[in-house]
């Protein structure tokens, strides 16, 4: 097996790993970026986007505005120190995208910004269908070097700090150790963990986004929160289409029941999610949105967004026979992704030395000038890391094991295809688990999930090196469901974030519990998952000022 | 079937092999073209249709699927 040397390894090479790996490059160190698919298209920004989110800025929001979110998003569960930084970091790095020639502004040099002052909340609308296009190239001109088709499977520590990672290249099947000072990761929004609606491979979110950080940090020993909190958005067409729901009241749509009645009040907005699901909980779904009665320049915005995020929304349109001037488009309810991660501060530092998170993969991100923000910082942080660090020793006794367990489905004979077993995980987290949780039936899926581990996890078969990738995701979903129903299990309040459309509802305890405002903490201790709590940190002071 | 490579027009330049994030193309060496290998993975981003310098790539896509995730119970009970 060959072994590189790096000063920071960076796992995922969407829009976090590509601001991470060129701000540690800037900062003059040597970076090995992975990418299971390509740098060019790979991550949720791959095939287009329609906007960003600005933070702090003349014509959107105050550093107030942005204390009063920071500590309003404590009762969600999130960090407020890691939501104030990215509003005060979020307008450079979207100049950093204008740097890298992405086309962020109209073209008389102003933002197109959707105000929703009754939430204050802001969204410029840009022309991104090549975002990821032109970030791979700035990739390109720094001295990282770039290992495509590569995907992250297991950390490598050493008296619990991180000293790198053993990674699968998915053409050839090579194993490689990556031995670095400091590793972030960053695979993104954690999707295939439920059944899809239109396939297993249909996803919200890139179908190669598995969870594969989150696990492997888990499996380190790292502590992960909030990780039973699912993303559950109504779509039209999976991802894609631009945004409908995130439109000041006036020019959305008119959400609409199958009787045709609007669902949607504008003092209901900012739980827009729930209102959606009430409405199917109650009978009256299917939903769709109505976009007829808008004036023809907030059409033409609609359309354009569609020719950025994901283009191929359009075609769906297209052969399913609906068009958004002429007919009231149907919408589908997708489990997206399971939203934990782990733990971080606001500089992105893990529980674990030498260990960073960014982008998606945090428990807190979501989104392209989040990812941005927090792939830059925890870059400055790693590379201060490693200035300390050390050399990393590679440790031979450590490493084969570790590629024996990869490589053991290459070497069966017969046994469970991956795709069969992921198909049977899933069906357990949307049946056991889903929108609304009952204690009952999630202890059944914890059972179902142990007995599916022990029977089908030791008899998984690779024909090649990519089934062998498949056997490895379908590992980390097994981890990921698990992670997803214990802590599921343990909250026993309900609890929605942002505007409802990231749930934990639980039907047997149906009220928000003020004394549950603390966050569920999953680590491994002796080969075990164990589950305790911790405080919502509160607002550093010195963070407040600009 | 998803992805369909058109071969009257497709000249073999691999963006498709290259770019599809979901590792659905193979690659024939012998006749130096693509194939579809696992067109059940496809994740229908269409980014091999927008890589296609030649246009090559059919995309279908599927009906619209519902998905029940304990979200309808409510009606069930109340028969609405």
């Amino acid at each position: 097996m060959k072994t590189v040397k790096t000063d920071i390894l960076v796992v995922g090479g969407g829009i976090a790993g590509c601001f991470a790996a060129i701000r540690a490059s800037e900062l003059g160190l040597s970076v090995v970026l992975l990418e299971k698919a390509t740098v060019r298209r790979g991550g949720s920004v791959g095939p287009g986007m329609d906007h960003v989110f600005i933070g702090i800025h003349p014509e959107t929001l105050t550093l107030q505005d942005a204390i009063e979110h920071a500590q309003n998003a404590r009762k969600e569960l999130m960090d407020p120190n890691v939501i104030l930084t990215v509003y005060k970091e979020a307008y450079k790095r979207v100049l950093d995208l204008e740097r890298f020639g992405v086309k962020v502004r109209e073209d008389d040099g102003s933002y197109f910004i959707w105000k929703i002052p009754e939430r204050k909340f802001y969204l410029v609308s840009y022309r991104g269908v090549d975002t990821k296009v032109k970030l791979a190239e700035a990739v390109r001109k720094t001295n990282a070097t770039i290992m495509e088709r590569t995907m992250g499977v297991e950390l490598l520590t050493r008296d619990g700090t991180v000293i790198g990672a053993v990674a699968y290249d998915v053409r050839d099947g090579n194993l490689t150790t990556i031995l670095s000072k400091a590793t972030l990761l960053c695979t993104g929004e954690a999707g295939r963990q439920y059944i899809e609606p239109d396939g297993l491979f249909v996803t919200y979110h890139p179908t190669t986004n598995t969870g594969d950080a989150e696990t492997m940090a888990y499996r380190a020993g790292a502590k992960l929160t909030n990780m039973e909190y699912i993303y559950m958005d109504y779509t039209m067409v999976r991802a894609g289409g631009g945004i409908p729901g995130i439109k000041p009241f006036e020019k959305m749509g008119h959400l609409v029941n199958r009787f045709g009645e609007r669902v949607l009040k504008k003092e209901d907005s900012a739980k827009r999610g729930w209102v959606m699901v009430k409405e199917i909980a109650e009978g009256r779904g299917p939903l769709y949105w109505d976009f007829r009665h808008l004036p023809d320049d907030v059409l033409k915005m609609y359309e354009r967004e569609m020719d950025h995020e994901y283009p191929i929304a359009k075609e769906w349109l297209k052969q399913r026979g609906l068009d958004l001037r002429k007919d009231r488009i149907p919408l589908q309810l997708v489990p997206a992704a399971i939203m934990g991660g782990p733990i971080v501060d606001e500089r992105f530092r893990t529980s674990l030395k030498g260990l960073y998170v960014a982008g998606a993969t945090t428990p807190y991100l979501m989104g392209l000038t989040e990812a941005a923000v927090s792939g830059h910082i925890a870059a400055e942080d790693a590379a201060r890391y490693a200035a300390d660090a050390g050399e990393p020793v590679f440790e031979k006794e450590k490493v084969d094991p570790i590629a024996a367990d990869i490589l053991a489905p290459t070497r069966r004979k017969k046994g469970m295809s991956p795709i069969q077993v992921e198909a049977a995980v899933r069906s357990i987290s949307t049946d056991y688990v889903g929108y609304f949780k009952t204690e009952g039936l999630m202890q059944e899926g914890l059972k179902s999930l142990a007995e599916l581990r022990e029977k089908y996890l030791p008899s998984l078969v690779a024909g090649n090196p990519h089934e062998l990738m498949r056997c490895l995701e379908v590992r980390n979903i097994f981890d990921m469901v698990e992670m997803h129903i214990r802590a599921s299990l343990m909250r026993k309040e309900t609890r929605l974030r942002r505007v409802g459309i990231m749930p934990h509802y639980r039907a047997d305890y149906p009220q928000t519990d003020p004394a549950w405002e603390k966050l569920i903490v999953i680590a491994r201790e002796n080969g075990q998952m164990k589950l305790t709590t911790q405080d919502v940190p509160r607002l550093k002071e010195e963070l407040t000022c600009p | 079937m998803p992805v369909k490579i058109n071969y009257h027009l497709c000249r073999g330049c691999k963006a498709c092999y290259r770019e599809c994030p979901a590792d659905v193309y193979g690659w024939d060496k012998e006749r130096d073209i693509p194939y579809t290998a696992y067109p059940d993975e496809c994740w229908h981003c269409g980014i091999c249709r927008m890589e296609c310098p030649e246009n090559a790539i059919e995309l279908t896509l599927p009906p619209q699927g519902l998905l029940d995730l304990n979200v309808r119970f409510l009606s069930r009970l109340s028969g609405t």
